[in-house]
């Protein structure tokens, strides 16, 4: 006793430390209520890089930002406004698996939207499995989370890997006709899988032939020896996976040995963005042919594009329009369609709701399908083409049957 | 015989609220993953403190031990099926080995060039890590699974737990040894080291190789806390942080190196929810400790005191890096 008096401060300080540590957050959820859905409000998690040399990818958060304040003024969903709560993961793994522990335990989020990062997303994967939280059109093109399903993985927010490197083989044999290919990726868990799955694709084409390989790494600011060995291979077509700045600095390198004849394919991650133009110059970015999943805003009169240029313009009036902003307003339409197809909003009534999409238009995407086999939800896209400062369509919506594994369209 | 006592009775009260910590927090995985993420950066910085602080030898490459602990840990677990108990060790040891290829020349170098060395290693295991992908798994990554025993996060919190309180008391006493006096004699000069019979090059191998151990450790812990090994934890941003979690918190001093990394690892908790302001905060604080405080928050106790205990007028004494030790060892 005559101790706690003597060192009354001291203790006084440990209590309040390990109560501001103890301390449960002060949400007030209904008892029959799912997780993280009061009267007022909705939560859902978001984790991705806000900072770091990969922070373009936080334009996501910011589109699903500005589209749940777009709900949240013309009335919320079912009477609740919808609430963000997103984390700075850094791109980090370890991260995300400290994170994915806040959002659902402490903050108690009702779903999580968009999350980025093919490896975060692995990491996080059984914890998810385990806690059955809602894992929502995960920004990660692998197919590992949506074939075969998963019970609480419902769509993937990018075109699905595979698919997208089938549909530019598929271009470059048919199309294109090309009959050298040299195939270049960024060495990581973004370019090395659509390489992969590109090689996979070729073998289908008797008559096409992959002549050579080359990869780099996304911090890469000088590709000129990559240049060097795609002319020693003497394509007719060069198929890059990589980020922006990457592909652009390649396509510059191959410019200036003047390799400017064979076709420059690039994947839409890498392409399928206006700021090419600056970043590679824009004699040089033209005649880009790439893949896309969402119409330009400059390019479409669909109702959910006019609302976002005008709701992302406000919010955020200094990032550009054409960017992965449109992905993650996107994401979030179809999130906002299933809470109001749900009639309960319990979970698995939840998940059960995504079943009820059939090709469903109602959102910036070409069109949104899920079944029992079906998890992808995203399953069509269309080729464009850099013409004159713009990136133009030059094909029909190509869709893709997960469960035939058929493309067709184009 | 005063200071004595109050320090015995501060680490009591820390080990007693840490141990009960995961039945204040309602045995939250995340609170209890915060805990664990302070107590395996807190091994690491102690480490390099040793390294860097005790020793004088810069190193920007600590990263680069913790992300072969996690790889070491992975493979031994995974490929070879080595048990837990062997695995943590194991991984310690091949970054100890690692760090006596690298040490043997590297100790032959001082200040910028060491710094440099370090830097090259700390930025080539990621890419090795993403490259060699038969063992590494590639930009895959590792899967790991803790054993049956310690699946539980509670289990294995104390695991970590108590070997963080054992690798503080072994690098205390390291610290506190003939050891840890040759490291500060090295560091005050290298030639009136060598003039007093110190082995130079052989005490900076020595060095090198227990500060690797016990951050190949921390990466150990780290895979078997997280079950998931990849090449984008532990980067080069990771050896910064190590870094100025030590001159933070304070070089040349055990406390210092705990106090900067949970400073470290909390502020995130705190700052994470407003977007962009974690990375800020904690430059804002390497600088104003730098400006203000160079001998670390550490010595921040012990300027209150003296202002506490000198007579009015009197000119305080700016705190030495390594006078933690000294006093430590006369008590």
């Amino acid at each position: 006793m005559f101790l706690i008096k003597k060192n009354w401060k001291k203790w006084t300080t440990a209590a309040s430390l390990a109560a501001l540590f103890a301390a449960p957050p002060a949400w007030a959820d209904d008892l029959d209520a799912p997780q993280g859905v009061t009267d007022t409000e909705i939560r859902i998690g978001h984790l991705g890089p806000q900072t770091g040399p990969v922070a373009a990818y936080d334009k996501i958060r910011m589109g699903i930002q500005s589209y749940f304040k777009h709900v949240n003024e013309n009335g919320g969903v079912k009477g609740r406004k919808l609430r963000l709560i997103a984390y700075d993961d850094q791109y980090q793994p370890g991260r995300t698996v400290q994170l994915t522990k806040r959002l659902v335990d402490e903050d108690k989020v009702y779903a999580m939207l968009g999350n980025v990062c093919t490896p975060c997303n692995v990491a996080t994967r059984r914890f998810n499995e385990r806690s059955g939280i809602p894992m929502l059109m995960t920004s990660s093109g692998s197919k590992q989370f949506v074939d075969p399903p998963i019970a609480n993985y419902m769509g993937s927010s990018l075109a699905n890997y595979e698919f997208e490197a089938r549909v530019l083989t598929n271009y470059i044999a048919t199309s294109l006709k090309a009959k050298r290919v040299v195939v270049a990726y960024q060495n990581d868990d973004y370019g090395s899988p659509l390489a992969e799955a590109a090689k996979e694709a070729l073998k289908e084409y008797q008559d096409v032939e992959l002549v050579g390989e080359v990869n780099f790494q996304a911090a890469d600011s000088d590709l000129s020896t990559q240049a060097q060995r795609i002319r020693q291979a003497d394509p007719d077509a060069i198929l890059a996976f990589s980020t922006p700045a990457p592909a652009a600095q390649l396509k510059k390198a191959l410019y200036n040995i003047g390799l400017s004849e064979p076709a420059f394919l690039v994947s839409s991650v890498g392409g399928d963005s206006e700021t090419m133009f600056d970043l590679a110059g824009k004699e040089v970015w033209n005649g880009t042919i790439s893949s896309a999943v969402l119409p330009k805003p400059d390019q479409s009169d669909d109702e959910s594009i006019k609302q976002y240029i005008e709701q992302f313009g406000k919010d955020y009036p200094k990032v550009a329009l054409a960017d992965w902003g449109q992905t993650g307003w996107a994401a979030a339409e179809v999130l906002v369609e299933a809470l109001r197809r749900s009639e309960t909003l319990s979970w698995d009534d939840f998940l059960s709701a995504f079943d009820s999409f059939d090709n469903w238009t109602g959102s910036m995407y070409a069109g949104v399908s899920f079944s029992e086999h079906n998890h992808y939800g995203l399953t069509s896209m269309f080729i464009t083409e850099a013409k004159d400062g713009h990136i133009v369509p030059i094909s029909k919506p190509i869709t893709f049957d997960p469960v035939t594994g058929q493309i067709s369209g184009g | 015989m005063k200071k004595v006592f109050d320090r015995r009775w501060f680490v009591s009260l820390l080990v007693l609220v840490l141990l009960a910590f995961p039945f204040l927090v309602g045995q939250s995985s995340y609170f209890m993953g915060l805990v664990v993420t302070m107590a395996i950066y807190a091994i690491a910085a102690m480490s390099l403190n040793l390294l860097t602080g005790y020793g004088g030898q810069v190193s920007i490459g600590q990263g680069g031990f913790l992300m072969m602990g996690t790889y070491s840990t992975g493979v031994l677990s995974t490929t070879f099926g080595l048990p837990i108990w062997l695995a943590l060790p194991s991984a310690g040891v091949i970054a100890a080995l690692v760090s006596l290829v690298i040490g043997l020349p590297a100790v032959r170098l001082k200040g910028h060039f060491l710094a440099v060395a370090t830097l090259g290693f700390g930025l080539s295991i990621p890419e090795i890590a993403l490259n060699w992908k038969s063992v590494t798994g590639g930009y895959s990554g590792l899967p790991l699974m803790r054993p049956e025993w310690a699946s539980d996060d509670l289990t294995f919190f104390y695991v970590i737990l108590m070997l963080t309180f054992l690798v503080t008391w072994v690098l205390m006493n390291i610290a506190n040894s003939r050891l840890g006096r040759a490291f500060l004699a090295i560091r005050d000069s290298e030639i009136a080291a060598a003039a007093t019979g110190i082995n130079v090059a052989g005490y900076k191998t020595v060095m090198f190789m227990i500060s690797a151990f016990f951050t190949g450790l921390a990466g150990g812990l780290y895979a078997y806390w997280i079950q998931y090994i990849s090449p984008n934890d532990f980067t080069i941003m990771a050896s910064f942080f190590l870094l100025a979690m030590i001159v933070v918190g304070g070089l040349a001093s055990i406390w210092g190196a705990i106090l900067g990394a949970v400073l470290f690892t909390g502020i995130p908790h705190f700052s994470d929810a407003y977007v962009g302001v974690t990375n800020l905060v904690i430059g804002l604080a390497v600088v104003l400790v730098i400006l203000f405080r160079p001998a670390g928050l550490v010595s921040l106790g012990e300027f209150f005191q003296r202002r506490k205990q000198r007579p009015s007028g009197e000119t305080p004494v700016e705190k030495v890096p390594g006078q933690d030790f000294e006093e430590a060892d006369n008590a």
